[in-house]
């Protein structure tokens, strides 16, 4: 059950979302709260709604029906105050390839604060997120693909937002640098960081997740507690609610 | 938005080399451009001190000529005596009437390479005075019109434009514009931003060069009044801001609406031939269409049929002509006299002239007219007009330059003509009028430099708005690719 605040809201919430692009249903009534200081995994195969869930909540997208809220802000009411609460690591962390990591903090930052933050802020920032102190000064295009997404971490944490969205964060991470992010992911939900984290890996969804739900075809088939189940069971859960969806489809 | 991102942008700038390389045409351009002017104002300056020199030092000699020809005696031709009011009044006193340049004439060649900067005036007819002037700098023609105003009209956008081919589209492409826009909720303010940054990379050196020519010593030999210049160059810089302005909100607009780097190369491209070439082309042949250019052939004609009739027409006719206006001599008029049958031949050719040359006149003005409100079809013509006004090279400047040559020409005319006609030695070389140009009020300059800034930053602010509005709603335009 996702904590709420004293009006019954949850920093995170999806009523009712539904979205079509032409005949796809994206979304077929999408239910979801995510509490304070909890971290949901969203699995999905491809095409499940997973990315539609996330451009609606950082009001890229206007649903059809339904609600999405932020710290209790609608955000087709009032995107940009919704925008305030949140944080975004997108799956592929893109960066100004002739800004140093610490730059690009700076810069990506100073965006959305009216006060520039002190270097030696940025770079605690940066260690956070697991970027060595020998990476911050270098510019981003000598830096590898693990390495921007731990600068797209440090801008995630700068931010110091109440809710963070995560599109496929560890994609294309090397084990250890999935590692590294799921400590700091875990640090922020012990932090009261609320988390959503759209994904395909199974293994890293049930190592950070405190609840994962699984999503197809748009709508919400089986949500798993992550504690009460192991890593076969959870891919044969996961395996079954996309099986049993395809053979009715079909 | 905080002094982080305005860091980061001028970083991303500075190691831009696109950027260095924009810098290194436009200042190569623009000292070429502007060595270019100030040999020609430097030239120009002294062909007009030379020219006022030798007006002086002829009319000195002749009127000592005059005096030691009255107490010596001596025999001399009627044709070169400076006693002969005709020989002064045609000749030996002839003034070359100057428009002197503005402190900023060496920014815009504008219509002074099509109209000379001197018109000499004498007894001869108006139209002949103003033929001689129009072969009054080959070397100017042959090197053609590359001034700073061509670097403003036609260099500057495309620069400004490659600037902000890449913005937004470069982040749009790259998939960055959601971490830009999540993390800035709006992206107005980041846009505006950017594309400001740009705009003063190509400003801020037209400005810098265009202060420097103005500095520059021996650029103001004519001593322009220092007001004069001051306030011409601050509106020279006005419409140079709002020129370039627009083509900065319009870049911005335009990088809005497309999905990448080549849409936006494209669209941006397309811009600048239809508002710098096209359009001002279009509108040059359809001025030609409605009002063609008068022929000067035809009038050449007209007037050696006049000046047949009038000398076929012999005495008889110049003394009818003397009875009409008898404000031109005595009762003593030799009408047989060459000097003064030469003079009412002349008289009466331009007064049968009179309808061709007011139809001439009437079609100048009415493709004058069109001419001001076809500017309205381009910013590049508006501010090109508003560039040569500025610096003092503009179509008006002229006119009005022109008006004062025809009101001195008469006053010539009325001084010498009676003075002909009554055939009596000359000694008045002391009295004979002396030309002043008088400088247009700055009001009128400055209102009409109004309507081209305010032309050009009311276009910048609608396409700024347009652009400000789509930025905020592209997230959203995003999220439905």
């Amino acid at each position: 059950m996702a904590a709420s605040d004293a009006g019954g809201h949850c920093p995170l919430e999806l009523i009712g979302l539904r979205k079509r692009f032409g005949p796809v249903q994206a979304l077929a009534g999408l239910d979801l709260r995510v509490g304070a200081g909890e971290c949901y995994a969203l699995l999905g195969p491809n095409g499940a709604g997973k990315t539609t869930a996330l451009n609606i909540l950082l009001g890229f997208l206007q649903p059809d029906a339904g609600t999405a809220r932020i710290a209790a802000v609608d955000v087709q009411a009032d995107p940009d105050r919704a925008r305030r609460n949140l944080a975004y690591i997108p799956e592929q962390v893109q960066l100004y390839p002739r800004l140093s990591g610490l730059e690009n903090l700076a810069y990506f930052h100073g965006l959305g604060a009216s006060e520039a933050m002190a270097d030696a802020q940025l770079r605690d920032c940066l260690r956070q997120a697991g970027l060595t102190d020998t990476a911050h000064d270098r510019r981003v295009h000598t830096y590898s693909k693990g390495m921007r997404q731990k600068v797209g971490i440090a801008i995630a944490l700068a931010r110091r937002a109440p809710v963070m969205l995560l599109d496929e964060p560890t994609s294309g991470l090397d084990p250890e640098a999935a590692f590294e992010l799921n400590n700091s992911l875990r640090d922020l939900a012990a932090r009261g960081v609320t988390i959503l984290m759209a994904t395909h890996d199974l293994f890293r969804a049930r190592e950070v997740a405190s609840r994962i739900g699984i999503l197809v075809a748009g709508r919400l088939q089986q949500e798993v507690d992550p504690a009460s189940v192991g890593g076969a069971e959870l891919e044969s859960l996961y395996l079954a609610a996309v099986r049993d969806l395809l053979g009715r489809a079909s | 938005m905080n002094s982080a991102v305005v860091r980061g942008e001028v970083r991303l700038l500075l190691r831009d080399p696109a950027v260095w390389i924009v810098l290194l045409v436009l200042v190569v351009t623009l000292i070429g451009a502007a060595s270019q002017g100030v040999l020609r104002q430097h030239a120009e300056i002294a062909v007009l001190t030379e020219m006022a020199n030798a007006d002086a030092d002829r009319l000195e000699s002749a009127t000592w000529d005059a005096i030691r020809l009255e107490e010596q005696g001596g025999n001399v031709s009627r044709f070169r005596d400076p006693r002969n009011a005709d020989v002064v009044g045609r000749r030996l006193a002839v003034q070359h009437l100057i428009l002197p340049p503005t402190g900023l004439a060496a920014l815009a060649v504008g219509q002074s390479d099509l109209h000379p900067a001197w018109h000499p005036v004498s007894l001869e007819p108006r139209d002949q005075l103003l033929a001689e002037g129009e072969l009054n700098s080959p070397r100017q023609l042959a090197v053609g019109r590359f001034d700073v105003s061509f670097v403003v009209v036609f260099v500057a956008p495309l620069l400004l434009l490659g600037l902000l081919a890449g913005s937004p589209a470069r982040e749009r492409e790259s998939g960055m514009l959601p971490l830009l826009a999540v993390q800035r909720g709006q992206l107005g303010g980041w846009l505006a931003l950017r594309t400001g940054l740009r705009l003063l990379i190509v400003l801020l050196p037209i400005l810098v060069v265009g202060v420097m020519v103005v500095l520059l010593p021996g650029s103001d030999a004519f001593e322009a009044a220092a007001f004069d210049t001051l306030l011409r160059l601050v509106l020279w810089a006005g419409a140079v801001t709002g020129y370039l302005t627009f083509w900065a909100a319009l870049g911005a607009w335009l990088g809005t609406l497309v999905r990448d780097t080549a849409q936006s190369v494209l669209a941006l491209a397309s811009s600048w031939l239809l508002l710098v070439i096209l359009l001002p082309a279009i509108a040059n042949v359809s001025l030609e269409l409605s009002y063609p250019q008068p022929s000067r052939i035809e009038y050449v004609n007209a007037m050696r049929a006049a000046t047949d009739l009038a000398r076929a027409e012999g005495s008889e006719a110049l003394q009818q002509y003397l009875e009409d206006h008898p404000e031109m001599a005595g009762d003593d008029v030799d009408v047989d006299d060459f000097f003064a049958q030469r003079l009412l031949v002349q008289e009466r050719v331009e007064e049968a002239l009179l309808p061709l040359s007011t139809a001439f006149e009437q079609q100048r003005q009415a493709r004058a007219r069109q001419v001001s409100w076809l500017r309205w079809a381009s910013p590049a013509m508006l501010a090109s007009a508003g560039l040569a006004d500025a610096a003092g090279t503009s179509e008006s400047r002229q006119a009005d330059f022109l008006q004062q040559v025809h009101g001195f020409h008469d006053a010539w005319r009325d001084f010498f003509g009676p003075r002909v006609l009554a055939g009596r030695p000359f000694f008045e070389h002391d009295r004979i009028p002396t030309f002043e140009y008088s400088q247009e009020p700055p009001a009128r300059l400055a209102a009409r430099m109004a309507v081209v800034m305010l032309g050009c930053f009311g276009l910048s602010v609608a396409f700024g708005l347009l652009a400000l509005r789509r930025a905020r709603s592209l997230p959203k335009v995003m999220g439905n690719e």
